[in-house]
């Protein structure tokens, strides 16, 4: 069944820019973060380092332990999150409106197949006395 | 002073009465939301049962509001002098103060709560999906209006979250073709050009008022009417059948597992309604009658049969 609201982790602007990072650059440490995105941004190591742990406790990283500090790496793809997150948006509006956001299509399987085979026919018959 | 206090807690029971009067009213009239009708005139109704839970308990606060300034202003006779003041008046000068138990307040808090508690439920589900969808758009490849989400699954999205954006999935891209994909994205604009996303947000609002059977209902007809109105505006530019094909690649294409199932409506509601393009009724005029009729009843009995209504007010508060 679809994702259930706490499965969808909360990601802020910061946490966000550190996963595109981790997602082009393998096992790296918070200074090393800090020197591609911190200095930009004005932002301390130790706010680099937080954010890190956040996402650590998210389930959104691994570590492992390297002297004294931690390399971090993503554990979750990009195409894994987005489907995360997809998944958690169709989950969650079963018999609820939306409001910002409206899909193009119910994606149920509950489509009765053998009525779709019907209204195929029939417009395969149209398109066909149609000619090209 | 204690008038005004007798007349605030008149208007508030006045107001809870009407508004379970309205939610029974709007029960009776969705059953008359028939799919028959046409997309536009099944949305006008909708909204109108959907209005009715919140606009009685106003009338009737108005209607109670013109009697107690009535005789004031001359409109009425001052018939409390006539008769004496054997019971409650509905005017500020003679309506008593009333003594209401703890007891009734306390079902009147409880009565209040219901709605909202769903109002403050609904702002944050509506935050928790502001949010999800900003981190989609920022997972999102582009960065104008239109955005493609690398999702094996056949989807298309509509969102109005840092401003309009339509969405779709690398599944879409590989499942249809140029011109069907143009068809998509119409129809996804047509929901930004007719405001859909926001007249969702109200109705949400409005449907808190309501039994929730009613609401349920009440949201699946409009939902489903919205579509079909954007599958019409899209058709008319396409061709029905045009739309009908993309609808039906769509519901073929790989999906999840899971089923899930989204705000697009009946599916094949909205492709039987394309192919087979059945005559539609002009609706008739029955609804509107009844609509009126439980719009005006409450109000007008409190109008025109308010000596009626004092005395039953005076054996409730025992005044």
């Amino acid at each position: 069944m679809g994702v259930s609201d706490s499965q969808i982790p909360k990601l802020g602007a910061l946490e966000m820019a550190v996963l595109e990072h981790l997602w082009s650059n393998d096992r790296v440490t918070a200074k090393e973060v800090h020197e591609s995105l911190g200095a930009a941004r004005g932002i301390s190591v130790n706010t680099v380092q937080s954010t890190l742990e956040r996402l650590y406790r998210k389930q959104l990283l691994s570590r492992e332990k390297c002297g004294r500090s931690f390399r971090y790496a993503a554990a979750r793809s990009r195409e894994q999150l987005v489907a995360l997150f997809v998944d958690g948006l169709l989950g969650r509006f079963g018999a609820d409106a939306t409001s910002a956001f409206a899909a193009f299509i119910e994606t149920s399987d509950e489509i009765d197949a053998e009525e779709l085979i019907r209204l195929e026919s029939i417009l395969r018959r149209r398109r066909e006395e149609l000619g090209p | 002073m204690s008038g005004v206090y007798g007349f605030a807690a008149i208007s508030l029971t006045a107001s809870i009465i009407a508004w379970l009067a309205g939610a029974v009213g709007a029960m009776l009239l969705s059953a008359h939301l028939a799919q028959t009708l046409q997309p536009d005139e099944r949305l006008r109704r909708c909204l109108f049962v959907a209005l009715l839970p919140a606009v009685l308990p106003a009338l009737t606060v108005l209607a109670l509001t013109f009697l107690a300034l009535a005789k004031p202003l001359g409109l009425i006779a001052d018939h409390c002098i006539e008769h004496g003041l054997g019971h409650p008046h509905f005017c500020f000068e003679h309506l008593p103060h009333l003594a209401v138990s703890g007891l009734v307040w306390g079902v009147v808090a409880i009565l209040l709560a219901y709605p909202a508690i769903s109002f403050f439920r609904l702002l944050v589900r509506e935050r928790r999906l502001s949010e999800t969808i900003r981190v989609m758009l920022s997972l999102a490849r582009g960065s104008g209006a239109l955005r493609i989400l690398d999702d094996d699954r056949a989807l298309a999205f509509t969102s109005a979250v840092q401003g309009p954006a339509v969405l779709l999935t690398t599944g879409t891209l590989r499942t249809l073709t140029r011109s069907q994909r143009r068809i998509v994205l119409a129809h996804e604009l047509q929901h930004l050009r007719s405001g859909d996303l926001h007249w969702h947000r109200i109705v949400e609002v409005l449907l808190i008022l309501h039994l929730p059977h009613t609401a349920k209902r009440l949201r699946s007809v409009w939902l489903q009417s919205v579509e079909e109105r954007v599958d019409d505006a899209v058709a008319s530019r396409f061709g029905a059948d045009r739309v009908a094909e993309v609808l039906l690649a769509m519901a073929r294409a790989p999906k999840s597992p899971a089923p899930l199932s989204v705000t697009g409506g009946n599916t094949l509601l909205r492709i039987r309604r394309l192919v087979e393009r059945q005559p539609v009724p002009n609706g008739g005029a029955f609804f509107t009658w009844l609509y009126l009729a439980c719009l005006t009843v409450l109000p007008g009995f409190v109008l025109f049969a308010h000596h009626e209504v004092e005395t039953f007010v005076g054996l409730v508060f025992g005044v």
